[in-house]
């Protein structure tokens, strides 16, 4: 499971690639650190994340959290089928903007 | 039982009619009886005036008719005495015939006698003499002037006219003025002339005494007739008034049992509508399952019961509960309604019978001022293992029908219970579950004390022993589903109570448990230490599972997912920081199904029970906890919790395709 965050224009994009169970989330969370101290917006580019647990929805919606408490926006893009599938189970597909 | 509610109210309206027409009826009657009675007084009054009357007219004539006879006799007889006094000149003897005529009769108050004029030509042209009363003693005199106009009275020239004895009219006699009739007899000299009358006076006196007596009378007997057309006409009167009283109060009274019977007839269309309702929470949709086969009814007493019966399927739990509210009516509905709720509410979050009976006890006593408790008895059968675990608050011991050890003989059994206290009684009550293994095609059936205390027309209750009769003959009847267990016992009940309306609400639930027979030829599994670096191992392991048991796709992942979410949490929550212990994840699968099985050691946790994740909710309040859970429903076709020999024991399964 890899985090490459590169910035474009004003915003932040993170581009995720691999599983994102349980044990992974430890990691990511570490790797989010500079996101969640920057204070812009941020684009989390999902292509290449083929899996999610609830644990990562949970680091997910801390990051959505803390983004909405500094009024910057986060946005979720290119969503697989199957994980929009598990956005919708959870609602989290309305928290997020989706593209 | 709506029958004779409906027809009640109307016959007592009847009966309440009934009286008041008959009441009516006879006062009416009373009232003509007294009008007639007045009418016939007075006609009858009238009568006897007349009739008193016509007596009268006939004793005063018969009394006057013989008064005069007794004046002519008088006459006559003297007459010859006069007649033999004259022939013999011896005309001053008259005097003493006179005066003899009125000694003879007391009637006469005045006699005497006329001469012709010119009879005595050498004494006196006219002579007439007389004797009358004057007091207590009889006087005589004479008149022998011509002044005398006595021959122009009446009597004198009717008898000297008429030459007979005559009686004239009543007339007033000049000197005393009372009303008299005279009785003239004209006496003959012996050429056939009359020489003279003999008369005699009878005053009408009596007469006036008769008619005063009668008059007197008459005013007696009007005095008498007014007094009875005064106390009939009041009877009239009040008669009526009764009559009117009567009539004003029994359209005040149609009109307020008119209310009333309104109002009672809303009352039982809102009964007619509570009791649907209750119906309506009472389950008819039974379940269709292999392992599980349920029937229950409830036949109430009334309107709206108290019984209750519920059942609830939940991660491949059946949850059933009977019940009794104590009372009935309206009351004992409206806590049946609090009770059925509760059981839904908590059987959705909780598996354990002594929790739930618990929490129902809180809500019981919390909702509960009327002193109102509940028998319940609460199962929770878990449908892959068969172990029953039961609560039995006060309710009874259920009957157990199970496989002899005859293919083809059954038996049966009281379940035996733990008494505890029936809920809404003590707050703080301990509750005490129990539990056992129900073997294959074990029947069970549970009633309310309707079914023991259904009396028959003698007042004989049905009792246990004749429940207990019956269930032997269910349990030879070789027919043990729900069905045939509660409609043999309900028409061997109904055949003993006759027509006899049932007093209390009569309840039975009935279950039927088959084992499910698995045929999982394959099989896995793996250990994984207590922590959450050994996920990527499960998502490893379920992988390769799923994808040798056929599984293709999203399906793959939707079987790790549940698979990670529910090993995360037996890693989380069953092993407190510092304690480790490892997880057991078993794989089974067919043709069909994968089943996996996740086994820990740690302290008894249900992830089944957890509350459920809302979904809907914004950021801000959003609480990942239970969305695991949520997840796994979602993505698996069952999940069942046990806590089994100090392990919890999580399974789920999902078909391949």
């Amino acid at each position: 499971m890899t985090t490459t965050i590169t910035q474009e224009n004003d915003a932040l994009l993170a581009k995720l690639e691999g599983e994102l169970d349980t044990a992974a989330v430890t990691q990511v969370e570490i790797d989010f650190q500079p996101l969640m101290e920057a204070g812009k917006d941020i684009v989390l580019d999902c292509e290449k994340l083929s899996y999610i647990s609830s644990s990562g929805l949970r680091l997910f919606l801390s990051v959505l959290k803390n983004q909405k408490a500094k009024g910057k926006s986060v946005k979720i893009v290119n969503l697989s089928e199957d994980l929009l599938r598990i956005f919708s189970m959870t609602g989290f597909n309305k928290l997020f903007g989706l593209e | 039982m709506k029958n004779k509610d409906r027809k009640k109210s109307p016959f007592r309206l009847k009966n309440i009619q009934y009286s008041a027409v008959i009441v009516f009826v006879i006062l009416l009657m009373l009232a003509v009886n007294d009008g007639v009675r007045l009418y016939f007084v007075r006609q009858n009054a009238k009568e006897t005036d007349r009739e008193l009357n016509a007596l009268d007219e006939r004793v005063s004539e018969r009394r006057l008719q013989r008064e005069k006879q007794l004046v002519e006799i008088a006459v006559q007889n003297f007459s010859k005495l006069a007649e033999q006094y004259i022939k013999d000149g011896l005309p001053d003897s008259l005097y003493s015939v006179a005066r003899m005529t009125l000694e003879s009769n007391l009637h006469i108050s005045n006699s005497g006698i006329a001469f012709r004029h010119g009879y005595f030509p050498n004494k006196v042209s006219d002579f007439f003499l007389f004797a009358y009363r004057d007091t207590d003693t009889i006087l005589t005199g004479d008149y022998r002037t011509l002044s005398l106009d006595f021959y122009n009275r009446d009597w004198y020239k009717d008898a000297v006219t008429k030459k007979e004895s005559i009686w004239t009219e009543p007339y007033q006699d000049y000197k005393s003025g009372n009303s008299v009739m005279t009785y003239a007899m004209p006496l003959w000299d012996p050429d056939g002339e009359v020489m003279a009358v003999f008369y005699a006076d009878m005053p009408m006196t009596w007469v006036k005494e008769v008619s005063e007596v009668r008059s007197t009378l008459r005013l007696q007997n009007e005095k008498l007739q007014h007094r009875l057309v005064v106390i009939s006409s009041l009877l009239i009167l009040v008669d009526l008034l009764l009559l009117g009283l009567i009539f004003w109060s029994a359209v005040r009274l149609f009109q307020s049992l008119r209310k009333s019977e309104e109002s009672e007839a809303r009352i039982m269309s809102e009964l007619r509508v509570a009791g649907d309702i209750q119906r309506g929470l009472l389950q008819d949709a039974f379940p269709v399952r292999d392992d599980i086969a349920c029937f229950a009814t409830l036949t109430p007493a009334r309107q709206v019961g108290g019984d209750l019966y519920d059942y609830h399927l939940r991660d491949e739990k059946f949850f059933f509960c009977i019940g009794d509210v104590s009372g009935k009516g309206v009351p004992a509905s409206l806590m049946m309604a609090v009770v059925s709720s509760a059981f839904r509410t908590l059987t959705d979050r909780q598996s354990k019978p002594e929790q739930i009976v618990s929490s129902m006890n809180k809500i019981v006593i919390a909702s509960n001022s009327k002193d109102m408790f509940v028998t319940l008895f609460l199962g929770v059968l878990d449908l892959p293992t068969g172990r029953l675990r039961f609560c039995n608050a006060g309710q009874g011991s259920p009957l157990l029908f199970v496989k002899g050890d005859d293919e083809k003989s059954e038996r049966f059994e009281s379940i035996e219970v733990i008494s505890n206290l029936p809920i809404g009684v003590l707050d703080n009550f301990v509750f005490k579950e129990q539990e056992i293994q129900l073997p294959d095609e074990a029947s069970i059936l549970l009633y309310t004390d309707g079914l023991t205390e259904a009396r028959n027309a003698k007042g004989d209750q049905y009792t246990e022993q004749r429940v207990l009769e019956v269930a032997q003959k269910i349990a030879q009847s070789d027919n043990l589903t729900p069905q045939n267990i509660i409609s043999t016992m309900k028409s061997e009940v109904c055949h003993f109570t006759g027509a006899t309306e049932i007093s209390d609400d009569l309840t039975m639930l009935a279950l039927q448990y088959r084992k499910p027979q698995y045929s999982f030829d394959r099989m896995r599994s793996v250990t994984l230490p207590c922590d959450i670096k050994h996920i990527p191992e499960l998502n490893a392991f379920v992988q390769d599972v799923a994808k040798d048991a056929g599984m293709e796709g999203t399906r793959i992942k939707d079987l790790q997912l549940a698979a990670e979410e529910l090993v995360v949490n037996a890693m989380s929550y069953a092993y407190p920081i510092g304690r480790t212990g490892d997880v057991l994840v078993e794989a089974f699968w067919d043709d069909k199904m994968v089943r996996l099985r996740i086994t820990d050691k740690g302290k008894p946790f249900d992830p089944t029970a957890l509350p459920e994740a809302d979904i809907n909710l914004p950021a801000e309040e959003r609480n990942v906890g239970g969305l695991g859970v949520h997840l796994v429903r979602m993505l698996t076709d069952s999940i069942n919790y046990e806590r089994i020999d100090e392990m919890n024991v999580l399974t789920i399964s999902k078909l391949i395709k």
